[in-house]
């Protein structure tokens, strides 16, 4: 008995090794992953340089994981192992049946000291962003409307026991610091009552606001550059994006949880669209709608700027200063106006953009998460 | 490489395993040997050359104390000092030559960086050599048994220590066996289990609990800091033992064992008979008894002690702390010797409370090789700048509590006890062994996997 118990365990074990080495071997190298979105390491060349250095072994260690058999059913069933301790969360991604939200930050202090995967933010920093900020609008002709995506954290609070130890103390912080001329629009607490009420306002998988928390956006920015805003639920017509799993799930890998569906809406106007000088077919990349990126079906994705004319000609421009934020909201304002958009992190210098696109008016769009976690904001200039 | 990585396991060990056991018996410890070496070099092939050095000089030296040890005393005395002193330069240089360096306010040398396992294989050798003279062990007559010896993989980079007088006949003669190999794998997995499953759990949450703490220090956070850092080393370190001990196993060695439960003792005596033996039994052997252990009146035995637990400290790093902490656990020991033990012994609940308090405390000092985090973190659990809690600790606290519970149960014999018992009155159970073995393997492979699972945050730009 005992001895048929020890050859189990050694041929079940020595089977187990040689099934996902030979797998391993056989199987062929995947250059993408799908599901994390990010290139793969495939086979390491093999030189005396690599070998002496030790890269060899980093990236072959990297090589070993990365295209390791079953590689996305391990990993959830890692993520589902750590739900069953009881820890709620993985990889620092919060679960709840109905909403994942990322808890911890990088939280940037200076280009040395970066608190890595922390709880908090470093507030004194923050602040003086948002006052070199203020100084910088403050000294503008032309008017600014500042918007401060909530993170997943803040407007979701109520899908977690997780306490956030500052409460909303980065918003009163934005509320508080930015002056008049900011411009600074409160999105938080419309958008927590409006996801408390039910409404899909932010993905579920994804960091992201959804098309309506962009549209929530929307009606703040022309309630306040006094334009009469659009409902495109009535008039305009709609393409949705089902399938959709965002960085959120990509990070944490749970094995269970209902994918996100996109909503594109079209007006129906024919736009000239150009990213860094290519033109595209429009404000939605359909192409991208079916790769593993569903979100860059928003304009084509992240672009240094990023251009849209619609026909006309006593059309204004807006330039908006943005991160991917803006994305979902660019076609609703695109309807009133042109519009000049800038990478805010590659194109810091807002007064000379003014100089040269002379816009109606200038839209901020950074989200919570980037302005604790670096500096770009506050080195507009 | 490390025991815990996909490519040791799928791709260096399957391959070992397959051509160890493939190849004729009088070949198995070259294989060993070889593929120790690229083991060992896999991230720093140069780091090859030195140990190869220290192997051969010590090899050498070997027959030089072997021709005179009973001939002429003074002349094989004279061959085991250089022999030792051959190995100890590499260890004192790579070591500890930058720790002097910044005393003396000297300039270090910042690339100088410490090949891994040194001070393991230097320990190892140095007991060949001196075992050799006082007549314990026999001459290695052939380079690559003893080659293997120092090489060999599963005890290389952290031990345990292995004696050459307690391995130098398996070296030569030992027997594989399916039942030997059974329990190597079984001991292999539940190591690399430990390991992946509680031991790195516990760090993560050190590690966030250190950071939070810059923010937002509290009492509960830093007392939970120590705590984690206690269950981290443990499992860390032993699950490291009990892998070499498993791998050891599959190719037929008997590795002696090198923890024994260490949290369960009442005393810190106890403890470090308890905590790396292999290390205790070394620095008794080779230091302490030599200098004259405890048979020398009570002032001697002392200073026996001072030097042999200063030295402990100073083995584990080069740096204050860790001389600090041999002092720390020195303090308790001559406390222990002079009267407490016999208080110890009169209450099993208050000497057990008593050893974990001290042990809790000598982990933050193990760990602050920058001395502020060791103030920093004292004086927060006395709530020295530090509120008592706040509200992402408990959150932590209150879903790390199946882990905690998990890593204290696992710190006792009692899961072992009751694992065995059920096998052995339910055979049924006995023939299951087999499939929780792959079961945990594969969630291990899974944390494995998912440790360089770092997905691209595409769009947050």
């Amino acid at each position: 008995m005992k001895k048929i118990r020890d050859l189990l365990t050694i041929l079940s074990f020595c089977v187990f090794l040689a099934v996902f080495a030979v797998l391993f071997l056989v199987l062929p190298e995947k250059p993408f992953s799908e599901t994390e979105n990010r290139p793969l390491q495939t086979a390491p060349a093999v030189s005396p340089e690599t070998i002496l250095s030790g890269t060899l072994a980093d990236q072959t260690n990297l090589w070993f994981s990365d295209q390791f058999p079953l590689r996305d059913g391990f990993v959830r069933l890692k993520s589902a192992f750590e739900l069953l301790l009881c820890k709620g969360e993985n990889n620092g991604v919060l679960y709840s049946d109905s909403q994942l939200a990322v808890r911890a930050f990088d939280a940037y202090d200076s280009r040395l000291h970066i608190a890595e995967n922390a709880d908090w933010y470093f507030a004194p920093t923050v602040k003086a962003q948002l006052e070199r900020y203020g100084d910088l609008v403050g000294q503008l002709s032309v008017p600014v409307v500042t918007l401060i995506p909530p993170r997943t954290v803040d407007v979701a609070d109520s899908a977690f026991p997780y306490d956030r130890p500052y409460g909303d103390g980065l918003y009163d912080l934005l509320s508080e610091v930015l002056p008049e001329k900011a411009g600074y629009l409160e999105l938080l607490p419309d958008l927590r009552a409006a996801y408390e009420r039910g409404e899909y306002v932010i993905y579920r998988t994804d960091h992201h606001w959804t098309t309506l928390g962009a549209y929530t956006a929307y009606q703040k920015v022309a309630s306040a550059l006094g334009i009469e805003e659009v409902s495109p639920e009535e008039t305009w017509s709609k393409t949705e994006i089902s399938d959709f799993f965002g960085t959120t799930a990509a990070r944490a890998s749970f094995p269970w949880g209902k994918p996100d569906v996109i909503t594109l809406y079209d007006d129906g106007e024919n736009y000239t669209v150009t990213a860094d000088g290519e033109t595209l077919d429009g404000l939605y990349d359909f192409r991208r709608a079916r790769s593993s990126d569903k979100y860059t079906a928003f304009l084509g994705g992240t672009h240094g700027v990023t251009t849209v004319k619609g026909n006309g000609d006593d059309r204004k421009t807006l330039l908006v200063f943005k991160d991917s934020f803006a994305d979902s909201l660019i076609p609703f304002l695109a309807h009133h106006f042109d519009i000049v958009a800038l990478d805010l992190k590659t194109h810091p210098d807002l007064t000379a953009a003014i100089g040269e696109y002379h816009p109606e008016a200038v839209l901020v769009v950074y989200n919570a998460e980037n302005l604790i976690t670096n500096a770009a904001f506050g080195n507009l200039r | 490489m490390v025991f815990s990585s996909l490519i040791f396991i799928f791709a260096f060990l399957t391959t070992t395993l397959a051509v160890y056991f493939l190849v004729p018996l009088r070949l198995r410890n070259l294989v060993l040997f070889v593929m120790s070496l690229l083991f060992y070099g896999w991230k720093e092939p140069k780091n090859i050359l030195l140990m190869l050095v220290s192997i051969v000089s010590a090899y050498a030296f070997g027959f030089l104390i072997e021709k005179y040890r009973e001939s002429n005393v003074r002349k094989a005395k004279c061959f085991l000092f250089l022999s030792l002193a051959v190995n100890l330069s590499f260890l004192l240089f790579f070591k500890y030559f930058n720790f002097f360096a910044s005393i003396f306010g000297a300039k270090g040398i910042p690339e100088l960086t410490l090949p891994v396992g040194i001070s393991f294989y230097t320990f190892q050798i140095m007991s060949y050599s001196i075992d050799l003279y006082r007549g314990q062990a026999a001459l290695a007559r052939r380079v690559i048994p003893f080659g293997t010896y120092v090489t060999l993989f599963p005890q290389l980079i952290a031990g345990p220590i292995v004696r050459y007088k307690d391995i130098c006949d398996q070296l030569t003669s030992r027997k594989e066996s399916v039942e030997k190999f059974a329990r190597g794998v079984r001991r292999f997995v539940c190591g690399l289990g430990k390991k992946l499953l509680l031991g790195d759990a516990c760090a993560a949450l050190a590690e966030r609990l250190i950071t939070n703490s810059e923010f937002s220090p509290t009492a509960l956070g830093a007392f939970l800091t120590a705590v984690f850092y206690t269950f981290h080393i443990y499992y860390d370190f032993s699950s490291y033992s009990d892998m070499a001990i498993g791998l050891g196993r599959m190719f037929g060695f008997e590795f002696p064992e090198n923890f024994n439960y260490p949290y369960t003792a009442k005393s810190v005596t106890d403890f470090w008979r308890r905590w790396h033996i292999t290390l205790s039994t070394w620095f008794r052997e080779y230091v302490y008894i030599p200098l004259g252990g405890n048979r020398k009146g009570k002032f001697r035995t002392y200073c026996n002690l001072a030097i042999v637990w200063l030295l402990t400290g100073f083995w584990h790093g080069a740096n204050w702390n860790y001389l600090l902490w041999g002092a720390y656990f020195l303090l308790f020991l001559i406390i222990e010797k002079a009267f407490l033990l016999r208080f110890l012994e009169k209450s099993k609940v208050l000497s057990h409370l008593y050893l974990l308090v001290v042990v809790l405390f000598g982990w933050v000092l193990f760990f602050g090789e920058d001395l502020t985090f060791v103030t920093d973190t004292v004086q927060r659990m006395f709530f020295f700048g530090a509120t008592a809690y706040d509200s992402v600790v408990v959150y932590d606290l209150l879903h790390a509590l199946p882990l905690l519970i998990l890593c204290a149960v696992g710190c006792t014999p009692l899961p072992a006890k009751y694992f065995n018992r059920l096998r052995e009155r339910c055979s049924a159970f006995d023939l299951l062994t087999p499939v929780f073995t792959v079961l945990l393997l594969a969630l291990c492979t899974a944390y494995m996997v998912d440790n360089t699972f770092s997905p691209f945050l595409y769009y947050i730009f």
